[in-house]
């Protein structure tokens, strides 16, 4: 009895200690949210936050900066004259990094080992796009250090050229992986393109010939390899590459939310006389109540809708980039004027109106004899209203030739955000008037 | 097998033992104390010889002697006993306490019981006695102002509203600090389960609550890292050691108490009472929903007694326009609150025989808060057996389940929290509409309609009667807790016990806000269901042994194996259908969520005590850790020793040196240092999962997955980090314990020092990482302390005693660093944060602008609105510090034959509290300090401009109090920064013994007491009683009192009976 007793106590001592391992293991396995999820529930996420991004701060700061639109309460009247500071910046990097780039390299990842290849790329094309975007507002940005998690919690800062040949390289990656074999999954939860890989294909040259373009100071060779990429992209605004909003509230585009939540932002008058000028057509969807903020009769403003699709890259930009490259080029005025003139169209059409396009253009200071760049630009800045793009447009070129609200400078970039000032040191030190690197201007 | 198992544990506790014994009968047996419990270290010695012992600390002890000899045994605290060695080889006594008792043995970690002598650190205990004085609902109430170095702070007032327990100081900047609470020698969740944010909601209760006191029998508490190092990671905060009531050998015992316990509010916020609701001096009523009280003066106002849906008596007039109008009286705001009545039974059964004892115990407690409805209301059914099957094995139980439930009012941070509602409310308007008995009248609260009666004709905070009745947070908590043990004597130096503990419980909740709740317009419901289970078990080998007479050794070898899941369910439902419907089916929209949480814990460990004529003591422990929640592969590994948490303590009793006399009685010298760990990580920090994505840009409200029936996921921005471990907590302590004039004295000392390493903080990284934030072990806390126990026998006569016991306790917390690049860490409750640099929990906020030379700067622009009054400086700063700069416990008992008073004076010097409440009622023109509205004077301060000294003459006026920023409302908090010192009489006790009187032998004991708490207070602090918390028992962040409930003073009778 004794002996048994022993035996027992003592072995179910060191039973105890020998099943120590199968006792914890697993215990700590999340069971209260998913640990692997699929590249098709990833893939609305990346798709919807780089286009509520894209057309929310930048496009709101870009469209004030080139005097499209202009802040005209709170901390937007301050925006407007220049007045921001680092901590202003923080939400564009954690909506960039953390919740763009990061779940788009998941994608890739995950989708390169199951060899779903149309995933892949389309995760790239997203992704070489939102780096685009960074590099041209801050330059230089931590990128091959970058997403490390706490494996490094400082990453180094890598430079906008390098930045560059990763987005290009990535958008020719893509377009290989777009055109291979869908690995035997096809493309879903793709609300840009709906899986319809060729588009795909054209919105990967579409963002490589901005990029082309963006770098066309950098060396004139780019504007001939924008031209390129052109014509390999979009064959009509059907092609565009945007991310269309719902019409229900918890579904409603960038702009619009802004306009009801906020609503500190109007008309500019700068873009406002040069359109009177033109007697523009355009321009009464584009004002909204033409008087105070958005925030009046934001249910009713005709541009900024509940459901606007919002663009990133577009035809009619294309078409104006044409033109630019063509003049860079010495291509011949009727090439540069057909780009042009479609460009018009292409921005009539899209806002249906259509009818109004003849008179339009009919006007000399539309068509006048010699196309020069002052022409393409100021109808580029007309046509793409609040897209970011005029931004780089009005850096690289001065045009529209504007006058600072404030100062004697307009902001050439945005500041680095205040979290990485905080966390990461090394983080360069700049101004809001330095200019990123393709902006030899 | 035996010897196989002799050599296996010879060679792991290298260790070699020689035992010799002389030719006489083995005499075996176990000494027990008066509740049944083993004793150890009791000395027994063969009469008329040098031949002795001491029993082993499981009581038992075995001794060489002849038939006929007798044995004396002899213990300090006990009467001495003696037995003749009869024809039976064994004897096993049970010694009674003497009058004498000096609480000599005490329960140290995993329920081990040592002589005090032999402790290296400080340990101290409470008694039933003590507990039941204090006449609290939960036992850790009881120990406010009891033990040094414990800091007790109760929530709220409220019935039902838990209270929290820090044992010197904080360990974990982000965790809980609350210490480990063991019953019977396993572990009691203590939690309390927040539903929702801190800073609003009711005042809920902590777990520990659903003991009840009297079946507490002592409660030790293990304060420092020697003391509580055998529970490794879990030790960092500190033990709670609860032992529970017994039966014991004998007759049967029957015991009932019963106590009938008023209370009210001890303490209201200091409200003027002159000016009525309104405006720039102008009377405006109720349907304007004007907020503030910035109306006329009531000396000249009359009501007109036109017909007005708002009072009864009319509307206010400025003067007596006809001559016969009722003059204006103030309506008081406090009477919603009424004297609560707390009853409390307890019924007991307990006895025993040679082999078995029990006890069987039922008690009910029913507590009608000081807010109508407010109750709490606790059934438990404890029972305890013990059975001793033979001289080698025995087995005990204990287990009580408990019901307890609750209904809570809204309180804090919340337009439904009482408080806020109510001091609000102008001296014009009656929330009561005229009613005596209003919480039961619906239209004292609401219109014909149903629309809510209140102030502000609608808008503003809900009628305080209105939540009483149309908000109500009820729960429901049924619970287990149990632990079974046995103990089986191998040999005389091997003991084998084994304890299972058990703890489960089912925590119901209901929140409910009726259609027009100004929280929820369209009325919302909330169902929380925690399902909590824990298993905690022990298994150990232990023993002593003699080496030689001078030389005792003892050790102790064991595991520990601990589970806990945690299931949680919330469902919200919201836009309900009709009004007054309290159910989930009522709601349109529901929402629900269901999350498990789960932590293993295996730990291994070791005891070593060596003892050297009875003047040295050393004890070495040590404990190896495997946690679930860490995600190392070395954690798993046996050959890990990564969570290793040693100490070592040493006791040198120098009065065996110096030897005994009439001065000093006894003197010890004890000395330790330990390594314990605390603030383990959470389930599943150490990975990360996915989420459902949410969208925004910070200035939209953005967009939530599904968007348009499309499912989107994103990676948690919050990074797991798979390198996290706990954070280690390494102290030494330095203790004095010496009894002078025949120990008529005692005085206790501890000086203790504590550096907390490697906090785990959810820390900002940069974004470029991909990541938002992350768990990091970074951050040092320090504490240092000094603590003095001190107990005098004044008066020592036969008839009339005096004993005085004082507590001393000063010590705080450092917060040394956070992480890199982190200046602050908020804790909750609007101001609290941690600052590096500073002591834990500071209050964080606004303060008024000053010069380099601290002058406040005034503004002298003559175009500022703010001409003549300060400047509010834009950087927030440290205002003002919660921890005291020390406390004190008076504890008088005077006793005079059968009569006994005892009465707890506490002081509370320093520490401060921001008045949250006066903050936002100086905007309403409510505080008192708006009273001197219209006050002119010169600012003391220095004129921005130029720096010479102000002159100019400023008006206290509603601009000021609610307009300018310094003051109601505005960003400037420190002038609301108060002073929380305090005296108070925590409690008072009288109580007289009837048995001798009744002298009766049906009964043991009869007994009367009375029993006051906080029956007097006094305090600086212009808000509710100060000992108050807004965000709750659980959170760190104290200091903070935004309309909170007052706290209670109570006065009871009680009667016990045992026979």
């Amino acid at each position: 009895m004794k002996n048994i007793l022993y035996k027992g106590l003592f072995l179910s001592l060191l039973g105890i200690t020998m099943s120590c391992d199968p006792f914890l293991e697993g215990t700590n396995e999340n069971p209260n949210d998913p640990t692997a999820v699929s590249s098709a529930a990833i893939l609305p996420t990346v798709q919807l936050s780089l286009a509520y991004n894209y057309n929310a701060n930048f496009s709101r700061v870009s469209s004030m900066w080139v005097q499209q639109v202009e802040g005209l309460d709170r901390q937007w009247a301050g925006f407007n004259s220049y007045t921001t500071v680092a901590s202003d910046r923080s939400g564009d990097w954690s909506d960039f990094y953390v919740d763009v780039i990061q779940n788009a390299n998941i994608i890739i990842e995950q989708s390169t080992e199951d060899g779903y290849n149309h995933y892949v790329g389309s995760a790239q094309v997203l992704k070489a796009f939102s780096l685009m975007v960074m590099t041209d507002y801050w330059n230089d940005i931590p990128y091959t250090e970058a997403f490390a998690g706490v494996e490094n919690l400082q990453p180094v800062y890598d430079s906008q050229a390098s930045i560059y040949a990763e987005v290009h390289s990535l958008l020719s990656i893509a377009r290989s992986n777009l055109a291979a074999s869908d690995g035997g999954l096809a493309l879903s939860g793709d609300l840009i393109y709906f899986g319809d890989t060729s588009l795909w294909i054209k919105a990967a040259h579409a963002i490589e010939a901005k990029a082309y373009l963006h770098e066309g100071l950098v060396s004139a060779s780019n504007y001939s390899a924008a031209l390129t990429s052109i014509e390999n992209a979009f064959d009509s605004s059907a092609d565009d590459f945007k991310f269309a909003f719902g019409t229900g509230a918890a579904t409603a585009s960038p702009w619009y939310q802004f306009n009801r939540d906020r609503g500190d932002v109007g008309f500019n008058s700068t873009l406002g006389d040069v359109m009177d000028g033109l007697a523009d057509p355009r321009r009464d969807i584009y004002d909204g109540n033409d008087e105070d903020t958005f925030l009046i009769e934001y249910d009713e403003h005709e541009f900024f809708t509940i459901d606007q699709a919002v663009d990133m890259a577009t035809f009619t930009e294309l078409m104006f980039a044409k033109a630019e490259c063509l003049l860079a080029t010495g291509g011949s005025q009727a090439d540069i004027s057909e780009a042009y003139f479609t460009g018009i169209e292409s921005s009539f059409s899209s806002l249906s109106l259509d009818a109004e396009y003849a008179t339009y253009i009919a006007q000399v200071e539309v068509s006048p004899a010699t196309l020069t760049l002052e022409d393409v630009i100021t109808q580029k800045w007309i046509a793409l209203y609040a897209n970011p793009e005029c931004y780089s447009d009005w850096r690289r070129t001065g045009l529209p030739s504007l006058t600072p609200v404030s100062g004697s400078a307009i902001p050439t970039r945005f500041l680095y955000p205040q979290t990485e000032l905080d966390l990461n040191p090394n983080v360069p030190s700049v101004t809001l008037f330095e200019k990123v690197d393709w902006d030899t201007n | 097998m035996k010897t196989k198992l002799n050599r296996l544990l010879t060679l792991i506790l290298v260790l070699v033992v020689h035992i010799s014994f002389a030719q006489q009968k083995e005499i075996t047996g176990t000494v027990s104390d008066q509740n049944g419990l083993p004793l150890p270290g009791v000395n027994i010695i063969v009469q008329g010889t040098t031949n002795g012992t001491q029993t082993d600390f499981d009581g038992n002890y075995s001794i060489r002697g002849a038939t006929g000899q007798t044995l004396l045994f002899t213990y300090i605290g006990q009467k001495t006993a003696s037995k003749v060695i009869g024809t039976s080889s064994s004897i096993s006594i049970q010694m009674d306490e003497s009058a004498e008792t000096l609480d000599e043995v005490v329960v140290t970690a995993l329920g081990v019981k040592k002589e005090t002598r032999a402790v290296g650190y400080s340990v101290q205990a409470v008694s039933s006695e003590t507990i039941s004085k204090s006449n609290a609902n939960d036992a850790l109430s009881a120990l406010a102002g009891q033990a040094a170095g414990v800091k007790i702070t109760s929530a709220s007032g409220s019935a039902g509203a838990g209270t929290r327990i820090v044992i010197r100081g904080q360990t974990s900047l982000s965790g809980d600090n609350q210490a480990l609470m063991i019953v019977d020698g396993v572990r009691m969740n203590n939690s309390q389960n927040n539903s929702e944010g801190r800073t609003a909601g009711v005042a809920g209760s902590n777990r520990g609550m659903d003991i009840n006191p009297a079946d507490i029998e002592t409660i030790n508490v293990l304060k420092g890292g020697a003391a509580a190092a055998l529970y490794g990671v879990d030790g960092g905060n500190g033990v709670i050691v609860i032992t529970t009531k017994k039966g014991a050998p004998g007759k049967l015992k029957v015991n009932v108490r019963s106590n009938l316990t008023f209370s009210k509010a001890n303490k209201f916020p200091e409200l003027q009472n002159t000016f009525v609701q309104g405006s720039g001096g102008v009377w405006a009523g109720p349907e304007t929903g004007t907020s503030g009280s910035w109306g006329p003066d009531k000396a000249n106002l009359f009501w007109d007694g036109s017909d007005y849906a708002y009072d009864n008596n009319g509307r206010i007039v400025e003067g007596n326009t006809t001559g016969n109008l009722t003059p204006f009286t103030p309506y008081d705001v406090f009477e919603v609150f009424q004297t609560g009545i707390t009853t409390e039974n307890s019924f007991s059964i307990s006895g025993g025989g040679d082999n078995t004892t029990f006890r069987l115990a039922y008690g009910k407690t029913s507590e009608q808060g000081i807010v109508p409805k407010n109750d709490f209301d606790r059934n438990t059914l404890n029972f305890s057996g013990s059975a001793k099957v033979n001289d080698k094995f025995s087995i005990n139980m204990s287990g009580t389940y408990t019901n307890s439930s609750s209904y809570r009012i809204q309180q804090g941070s919340n337009t439904s929290g009482l408080m806020l509602g109510l001091l609000r409310t102008p001296i014009s308007f009656d929330n009561s509409n005229g009613f005596a008995n209003a919480q039961n009248e619906v239209s004292s609260y609401e219109f014909e309609d149903g629309s809510q009666r209140n102030y502000r004709g609608g808008g503003g905070y809900d009628n305080p009667y209105w939540v009483i009745n149309n908000a109500p947070y009820t729960d429901e908590v049924n619970r287990f807790v149990g632990s079974v043990g046995i103990n089986y004597t191998i040999a005389d130096w091997i003991n084998f016990s084994g304890n299972v503990g058990i703890d489960t419980y089912a925590d119901d909740r209901v929140q409910f806000f009726d259609i027009g709740s100004r929280t929820n317009t369209a009325g919302a419901l909330i169902l929380d269901n925690y399902a909590y289970r824990h298993t905690d078990n022990y298994f150990n080998f232990n023993g002593n042994v003699d080496i030689s007479e001078d030389l005792n050794f003892g050790y102790l070898l064991g595991t520990n194996i601990y589970s806990e899941e945690q299931k949680v369910t919330y469902v919200e439902g919201s836009d309900l259908g009709i009004k007054g419907f309290n159910n989930i089916t009522n709601a349109a929209t529901v929402q629900s969520d269901y999350d498990v949480f789960k932590t293993k814990n295996v730990g291994f460990y070791g005891q070593l005590d060596f003892g050297y004529k009875r003047m040295l003591y050393l004890t070495v422990t040590g404990r190896q850790d495997y946690l679930s929640t860490l995600e190392d592969p070395e954690n798993f590994s046996l050959k890990s020793v990564s969570l290793f948490y040693p100490s070592a303590s040493l006791g040198f009793v120098f009065s065996e040196l110096t030897g005994t006399n009439d001065f000093l009685s006894f003197g010890k010298l004890r000395a330790s240092w330990a390594q314990v760990g605390a603030g383990a990580p959470s389930s599943y920090a150490t990975s990360t999962a996915y989420e459902t994505a949410d969208i925004g840009d910070g200035w939209s409200t953005g967009i939530t997955f599904p968007f348009n029936g499309t499912a989107g996921f994103q990676i948690n921005d919050d990074l797991g980090n798979n390198t996290l471990k706990p954070s280690t907590v390494t102290s030494e302590e330095l203790g004095l314990d010496l009894r002078l004039f025949k120990n008529r004295l005692t005085f206790d000392a501890a000086y203790y020092h504590r550096l907390a390493k490697d906090q785990i903080l959810a820390v900002p990284i940069a974004k470029s990482t991909g990541y938002d934030s992350s768990f990091l072990n970074s951050g040092e806390l320090e504490t240092t302390g000094f603590e003095v126990t001190l107990n005098a026998k004044i008066v020592d006569g036969a008839n009339f005693k005096y004993n005085l016991g004082i507590n001393f306790d000063k010590s705080e917390t450092i917060v040394n660093s956070l992480a890199d690049g982190v200046e602050s860490q908020f804790l909750g409750g609007f101001v609290a944060y941690n600052i590096p640099g500073e002591r834990f929990g500071q209050i964080y906020g606004g303060s008024f602008l000053r010069d380099d030379a601290g002058n406040i700067v005034i503004d002298d622009d003559p175009t500022s609105g703010n001409y003549g009054l300060q400047i509010a400086d834009p950087e927030l700063r440290v205002i003002g510090d919660p921890t005291p700069d020390f406390t004190f416990g008076f504890n008088n008992t005077f006793t005079y034959k059968n009569l006994s008073l005892n009465f707890l004076l506490e002081w509370k010097q320093g520490g401060e509290m921001w008045n949250g409440t006066d903050w936002a009622l100086s905007f309403f023109g409510r505080s008192k300090i708006t009273e001197n509205r219209g006050e002119t004077l010169v600012i003391e301060g220095v004129k921005q401009s130029d720096g010479s000294a102000n002159d100019i003459v400023a008006t206290l006026d509603e601009y000021y109090y609610a307009s300018s920023g310094l003051s109601g409302f505005g960003s400037v908090d420190e002038a609301f920064v108060q002073s929380t010192s305090w005296l108070r009489l925590r409690t008072l006790n009288l109580s007289y013994d009837l048995t001798s009187a009744i002298n009766s032998d049906f009964f043991d004991n009869v007994s009367l007491t009375f029993t006051g708490n906080n029956l007097w207070l006094e305090t600086p602090y212009t808000g509710v009683d100060p000992e108050t918390s807004l965000t709750g028992a659980g959170s760190n962040a104290q200091g903070v009192d935004y309309f909170n409930n007052p706290g209670t003073k109570s006065y009871g009778l009680g009667i016990n009976l045992t026979f």
